[in-house]
């Protein structure tokens, strides 16, 4: 005839609990033994018992299932009536900690996951700071910011930091009257600009970028208008975020590495004359930056 | 005179901020309430920004008013600062400078948080931000495939 203490421990609970989907019987169990026999078991057994209870309440912050919290829930309960004073105590201080760090991790969960579920718009601006290689990255993370990074804005963002402002080709055009454009990618987007037709910008960049990959202009930085400096090409916006100029006005232009070496050198007088708000002086200074990369490229 | 100096938000937890109307009125969503309703002492709540939140938020809108003087070296430092943040005090960042509207804190963010993705490769940023892969093996190799031409 074996004793309490062996059938106690051939239960196998000990070895049950750390098991998620086991946990909630565990604690079931041990609840009715408390109420239905623990007042009857022999003294070595109850320290066992008390002890496993301890256990279940240690372990119940790795468990994230609701029906673990309430099966420990049902196990205190069944604890604070059968356990002797000091055990109860010890019992239900146990309890309250797992309960604090259960709410912490749970917390702690939610904050991880927080970038994940951003809403779409929020994510679209975020990715508006992206360059171009970042921003296909992002793309490949998830589906919800891989449908964010496909937005057509940020793709016409990236045409017009890598190419020259989009909206201006056509204008552009009309200037250069007499040059040979040999740029087929461009007649075409300056006609789907012309008959308005949507234009999907992802395409578009890609295709003008495979083509011109030779000629690539790649300094990735613009000049600020504003504050007469060499910036990084973040959203088209000046990362010194000048305050009181409207939006419109501090947009950033695209500069070729060679419009560099002329800023160092103190030779571009003409650049810093564009933030003068005449127009035509503008107008003519927007269209050497455009064409630059285009010179650079035939040499 | 209906206009009152002060304006006192209340924060999702129920703190109470009593600040001068100058600093409310960077968010446009504040704008807009005291436009629309133009409320003598009264509370605004803010039902979507926790105080711990708020009073980061209140304080950017606070250094962004007296130092609009301040000369830009200055200011960006302290901006820079002012983001050198754990990636869910951004986020709660993000969701407040969106839902009270001031556009220049949500550039700030988003581009502190923009700069955390730069030059990463997708696993990378999983791994950092902790965001699940929902995409099977096919459909990551067909956009592998697809965005290969940037990456040659």
């Amino acid at each position: 005839m074996s004793t309490p203490l062996e059938r106690y421990q051939k239960l196998g609970l000990t070895d049950s609990l750390p098991r998620i989907y086991q946990y909630p019987f565990v604690c079931k169990e041990l609840s009715f033994i408390l109420r239905g026999a623990y007042n009857k078991l022999p003294k070595n057994l109850q320290s066992l018992v008390f002890q496993d209870a301890l256990a279940v309440f240690r372990l119940l912050p790795q468990m994230q299932t609701q029906s673990a919290v309430s099966a420990a829930n049902l196990l205190l309960q069944s604890a604070e009536a059968v356990l002797p004073k000091q055990k109860r105590t010890q019992a239900v201080t146990e309890f309250k900690h797992a309960k604090v760090a259960c709410k912490r991790r749970s917390k702690a969960r939610q904050e991880e996951e927080g970038l994940a579920h951003l809403p779409q718009d929020v994510l679209v601006h975020i990715f508006s700071f992206l360059d171009m290689q970042s921003l296909l990255s992002v793309g490949l993370v998830c589906w919800s910011w891989n449908s964010a990074a496909s937005d057509n804005c940020l793709w016409q963002l990236q045409y017009a930091i890598c190419f020259g402002n989009s909206e201006d080709i056509s204008k552009m055009k009309e200037r250069r009257d007499g040059e040979l454009v040999e740029d087929k990618e461009e007649t075409n987007l300056k006609e789907d600009i012309a008959t308005r037709t949507s234009i999907d910008w992802r395409d578009a960049f890609k295709r003008k970028y495979i083509g011109k990959r030779a000629k690539r202009f790649t300094s990735n930085r613009g000049y600020c208008g504003v504050c007469h400096t060499i910036v990084w090409l973040n959203n088209m916006k000046c990362p010194k975020r000048h305050p009181g100029v409207k939006s419109e006005n501090q947009q950033i232009k695209p500069v070729s590495p060679q419009q560099i070496v002329e800023y160092i050198l103190g030779d571009s007088l003409s650049m810093t004359s564009s933030s003068d708000s005449d127009s035509d002086s503008e107008g003519g200074l927007l269209s050497k930056l455009w064409t630059y990369p285009r010179y650079t490229g035939i040499d | 005179m209906a206009f009152t100096k002060k304006v006192t938000l209340k924060s999702s937890d129920g703190e109470l901020f009593i600040i001068d109307r100058a600093v409310a009125l960077q968010s446009r969503t504040i704008q807009y309430v005291l436009e629309d309703t133009n409320p003598v002492d009264a509370i605004i709540p803010v039902p979507a920004v926790d105080a711990r939140t708020l009073s980061k938020v209140l304080e950017y809108c606070k250094k962004h008013l007296i130092d609009l003087n301040t000369d830009f070296e200055d200011y960006s430092k302290w901006d820079k600062d002012f983001v050198d943040a754990e990636v869910w005090m951004l986020y709660d960042l993000i969701m407040a400078a969106d839902y009270l509207h001031i556009p220049p804190l949500i550039d700030l963010i988003c581009d502190k948080i923009a700069s955390m993705f730069k030059g990463q490769t997708p696993d990378k940023i999983r791994e950092i931000f902790n965001i699940d892969n929902d995409f099977s093996k096919e459909e990551e190799e067909d956009f592998k495939k697809k965005s290969g031409w940037a990456f040659k």
